[in-house]
């Protein structure tokens, strides 16, 4: 059976898309990522237009978001105060990303320069936490301090406009998570991704929030960013198709609740060992692409869609 | 694509060749009808065929050539040829078309080369590459015929072009039925239908008719809405997203208590 897509014109198997909703929203479940990273290619790869991938891929990170982020509030593993805090910084941050990114492309060579810092980027990202977390499985089994000390005297202490956030039992200055926020929020607009697999490793190890609420939190920050981006993306560009939408949320939010009960059964350890699997997969991938010769030396726009 | 019983359609044919032959008086030598007119992209839509029926009169039809093109609208489109820099492959090399047919089909009973000399196919608009309209900057270049080229070829391998060598069958009484293939990604739009009469390489005579492509049903109402009303159609996006998580969770959450 093939159901054809008013906007994207073209028809999909309802069953694909479904299941390919589902896979992307258990990782969105698991790891509080919004899962963009893997949805757009995957769309854009079956013939989806450019832009109603993108888009598409926004709506759906937004819907698995909201649908684990109320398994996680019931289980109080969301600092609603740290995610607005950094949601601020995103939104700005998306903002300015954008003006900069038409800047980058006026200069010509946005292209190669984003996609080089990408690979590099997502390179020393999940090899770095893949290392620490091994490290502190390791340390964990060897009997020594597992736990971290209360950190005390790092820049977050120091800076100025200190507020409380009572659910992390942190007193910090408002400054790092809200910069934080805006260089999340600037990279993902330059790159294109959702940038949730950023901001855990940040908020472990520069905020130095207790791993419990980590993935709530950061769930929190993609449901606030990712509807964001749906709303003014479908409104200035176009091209979000609800009929694929819908299809793909209709998966998406059932696989996040299978996700977010996967993911309570692993340690905060394992959990960012995958994630670190997950990033380290998907730059090796863009390096592929980078070094070896394509399979096809042309790209064409796409024949249809859009409005 | 439902088929009519054969002498039926051949019945529809002639009945609708009526007033073109009327008109063209006895000095026409072809006339030609399409089965539908209409082609409704409904939910269900997964690709169709157009079927073009005609008679050809006059001495030795079986000497003469049918050429069928089924053309879409223009669409402004590019192509871009991967680039390697200091042995990383990045960026393109990149050639727009200020109009580009978003379909393009033709059909014959022999290879198409058979028919007439590479010139007057290009002339006649016979060859997908002969479509394509570059932009100013792009037209001088002296290496534009291989990117036409390999957008022909691009759109080739999504079944938007075709040249097919089998389409049009030539059937006893000098009658000939084409049927052109077209894909689920097929644009809507309004499509021109032409006919082409071949002899000894030499085109003899040509009929025109055009058939539109448009959606029907739910997908013109979500289409037209996405159009109308941008701000809408992202609201109820976002409506959808957040009304489904939040049912989502309700649901697993009574389940789970269960």
């Amino acid at each position: 059976m093939q159901l054809y897509l008013p906007i994207a014109e073209m028809a999909v198997s309802p069953w694909l898309m479904i299941g390919l909703g589902m896979m992307v929203g258990c990782l969105s479940g698991i790891f509080g990522v919004g899962g963009g990273f893997l949805m757009t290619p995957l769309l854009m790869l079956i013939g989806v237009p450019a832009p109603t991938a993108v888009v598409t891929g926004a709506n759906v990170a937004a819907a698995s978001a909201m649908s684990s982020v109320m398994s996680q509030f019931e289980r109080r593993a969301v600092d609603i105060r740290m995610g607005l805090v950094v949601s601020l910084g995103g939104v700005v941050g998306v903002g300015v990303g954008s003006l900069l990114f038409l800047w980058l492309r006026s200069l010509g060579a946005a292209e190669a320069a984003v996609r080089v810092c990408y690979v590099v980027l997502l390179g020393v990202l999940g090899a770095t936490l893949v290392w620490e977390s091994v490290r502190a499985l390791r340390g964990a089994a060897a009997g020594s301090e597992g736990g971290r000390g209360r950190v005390r005297d790092d820049l977050a202490h120091v800076l100025p406009f200190k507020i409380r956030f009572p659910r992390s039992r942190l007193v910090i200055s408002v400054i790092p998570p809200l910069v934080l926020g805006f260089a999340v929020g600037l990279i993902s607009a330059v790159m294109g991704v959702g940038g949730g697999f950023l901001l855990i490793p940040a908020l472990v190890w520069l905020l130095h929030m207790p791993p419990a609420l980590v993935v709530g939190t950061s769930t929190f920050q993609v449901l606030v960013m990712a509807s964001t981006t749906t709303f003014l993306q479908a409104t200035a560009n176009g091209g979000l198709d609800l009929m694929l939408s819908a299809l793909l949320i209709l998966g998406g939010v059932v696989g996040a609740q299978a996700g977010v009960a996967l993911g309570r059964k692993l340690k905060g350890e394992q959990l960012r060992i995958l994630l670190g699997l997950l990033v380290l997969v998907v730059a090796l991938r863009l390096l592929a692409d980078l070094v070896f010769t394509p399979a096809t030396l042309f790209e064409t726009s796409s024949p249809g869609g859009g409005l | 694509m439902r088929r009519l019983p054969f002498p039926a359609l051949m019945l529809a044919a002639a009945l609708l060749a009526l007033p073109i032959q009327a008109a063209a008086q006895s000095t026409s030598r072809i006339s030609a009808a399409l089965i539908d007119e209409a082609v409704l992209v409904s939910s269900s839509f997964a690709g169709t065929t157009t079927t073009v029926f005609g008679a050809l009169r006059g001495p030795d039809p079986g000497r003469t050539d049918v050429v069928v093109v089924v053309r879409g609208p223009d669409r402004p489109a590019w192509i871009g040829r991967k680039q390697q820099m200091a042995g990383l492959w990045l960026g393109h090399d990149r050639v727009r078309f200020e109009a580009a047919p978003v379909y393009f089909g033709v059909g014959t009973a022999k290879p198409l080369g058979q028919v007439a000399a590479a010139d007057t196919l290009a002339l006649y608009g016979l060859t997908a590459a002969s479509q394509l309209e570059p932009v100013d900057g792009d037209r001088e270049r002296a290496d534009i015929d291989a990117f036409k080229e390999a957008y022909v070829e691009a759109r080739e391998g999504e079944g938007l072009y075709l040249e097919s060598a089998t389409a049009v069958q030539l059937l006893p009484g000098g009658l000939f039925r084409a049927d052109i293939p077209m894909p689920d990604t097929t644009p809507p739009g309004l499509y021109t239908v032409k006919v082409l009469l071949f002899r000894n390489g030499r085109q003899l005579e040509s009929t025109l008719s055009t058939m539109v492509v448009r959606k029907v049903g739910a997908e013109r109402a979500l289409f037209e809405f996405a159009r109308d009303r941008p701000i809408l159609h992202g609201l109820a996006g976002l409506v959808l997203a957040l009304g489904a998580g939040y049912l989502a969770a309700a649901l697993f959450r009574r389940v789970s208590l269960r």
